[in-house]
């Protein structure tokens, strides 16, 4: 618990010292700890939406994402969006050497091109609202974090 | 050459500077030293900023031609798509769809913050136009409700798929609807372009939709 309170203490300190007002844990299980989960709000016309975040391993042994999940999405996959030779976009589903975090590392989720593609919305999303995601990797336990959605 | 007499004390106090005689010497000797080369800088920056061109960081159109009439797709207030009201500004095109979950939201955000970057004189006049090649489920009044999300002062617009063949078409970009998934949902497929037409009513420039808002401002304000 001491231990627990101490790396805390210690990440709310290295938040301060980024300087960025996003850059504090939302959530730390057993080494792992994501960031700045968001995503945007949905037109009533979206069935889609693109989720991000950074997810970093401070001292859990080498890993990777395998899926997710939330209670707002049907179906939650890691997506990569690409551009071709023309500037002609499109996604697909990431590959499993994409998705590795390594200890000391970080997976960073965010626009253009890595995410997590939250398929059927019941609800849009409305900002200022968080709901939850959750995490699961191939070796580490199931993480889940809050997202919180807003226009960037 | 008077100038090359020493002076008697190593330093020149502004006492000294403004003493007779001896104050306009120095000013001499210090209009030499350090005029001369100010004058030289002065004279390339004015040089340069006269005769070479902004380097853009959008794609420059070699033979700017007039921007095509997208009269036959609708914009949100009901109205046909009239490029020419916005002559003497700068307009920006954009064809996605409002249901694209990654690109089209996050081109949205980084023109948005670009006008941010302007002057308010600036950002005025700059209209940021998105065409939904997805009017199976975009109406123009759901792009415009949408792309004013991310600023007011966006107009969305869409047509019946045979003017939104012919708008792609003439802008050179591409888009074609994926499969359908089990639920009903669909991706679209498209360039992902930012079309910049130029005060004068010319295609002038082209920009990929990852461009940076601060390059994207600095080109803009160029157009203006």
């Amino acid at each position: 618990m001491r231990r627990a309170l101490a790396l805390t203490a210690l990440l709310a300190a290295a938040a301060c010292s980024g300087g960025g007002s996003t850059t504090e844990a939302l959530v730390v299980v057993d080494g792992f700890a994501v960031v700045d989960a968001w995503v945007r709000p949905t037109p009533a016309t979206a069935d889609e939406a693109a989720i991000y975040m950074t997810i970093e391993n401070r001292d859990a042994p080498d890993d990777r994402l395998i899926a997710a999940s939330s209670p707002r999405c049907m179906i939650v996959t890691p997506h990569l969006t690409m551009f071709d030779e023309d500037n002609i976009t499109s996604m697909s589903e990431a590959d499993a050497d994409q998705l590795g975090i390594t200890t000391g590392g970080r997976l960073t989720l965010e626009p253009n091109g890595l995410h997590l593609m939250c398929l059927g919305i019941a609800d849009p999303f409305v900002t200022g609202e968080t709901f939850e995601v959750t995490l699961e990797f191939a070796g580490h336990g199931p993480v889940t974090t809050p997202v919180v959605v807003e226009q960037r | 050459m008077t100038s090359t007499t020493p002076p008697t004390e190593p330093t020149v106090t502004p006492d000294e500077r403004r003493a007779p005689g001896r104050g306009r010497r120095w000013g001499r000797i210090l209009a030499l030293v350090l005029g001369a080369p100010i004058l030289a800088v002065l004279a390339v920056w004015v040089g340069l900023k006269l005769f070479s061109p902004h380097p853009y960081s959008g794609l420059v159109m070699q033979a700017p031609e007039d921007a095509p009439s997208l009269a036959d797709l609708t914009t949100d207030d009901g109205q046909p798509l009239d490029l020419t009201a916005w002559r003497g500004d700068v307009v920006i095109l954009f064809f996605g769809y409002t249901s694209c979950p990654d690109v089209c939201p996050t081109t949205l955000a980084n023109v948005a913050a670009a006008k941010r970057l302007l002057s308010d004189r600036e950002a005025d006049r700059v209209h940021l136009v998105m065409i939904s090649v997805d009017p199976g489920r975009d109406d123009p009044a759901q792009v415009g409700e949408y792309v004013r999300s991310f600023d007011p002062d966006f107009r969305g617009a869409t047509g019946p798929k045979e003017a939104l063949d012919r708008a792609t078409t003439l802008y050179s970009q591409y888009y074609e609807l994926g499969p359908v998934q089990p639920n009903g949902s669909y991706e679209v497929i498209h360039t992902a372009s930012l079309i910049g037409i130029a005060p004068d009513g010319h295609v002038r420039l082209l920009w990929t939709t990852t461009v940076e808002p601060q390059l994207l401002a600095a080109d803009l304000s160029e157009l203006l």
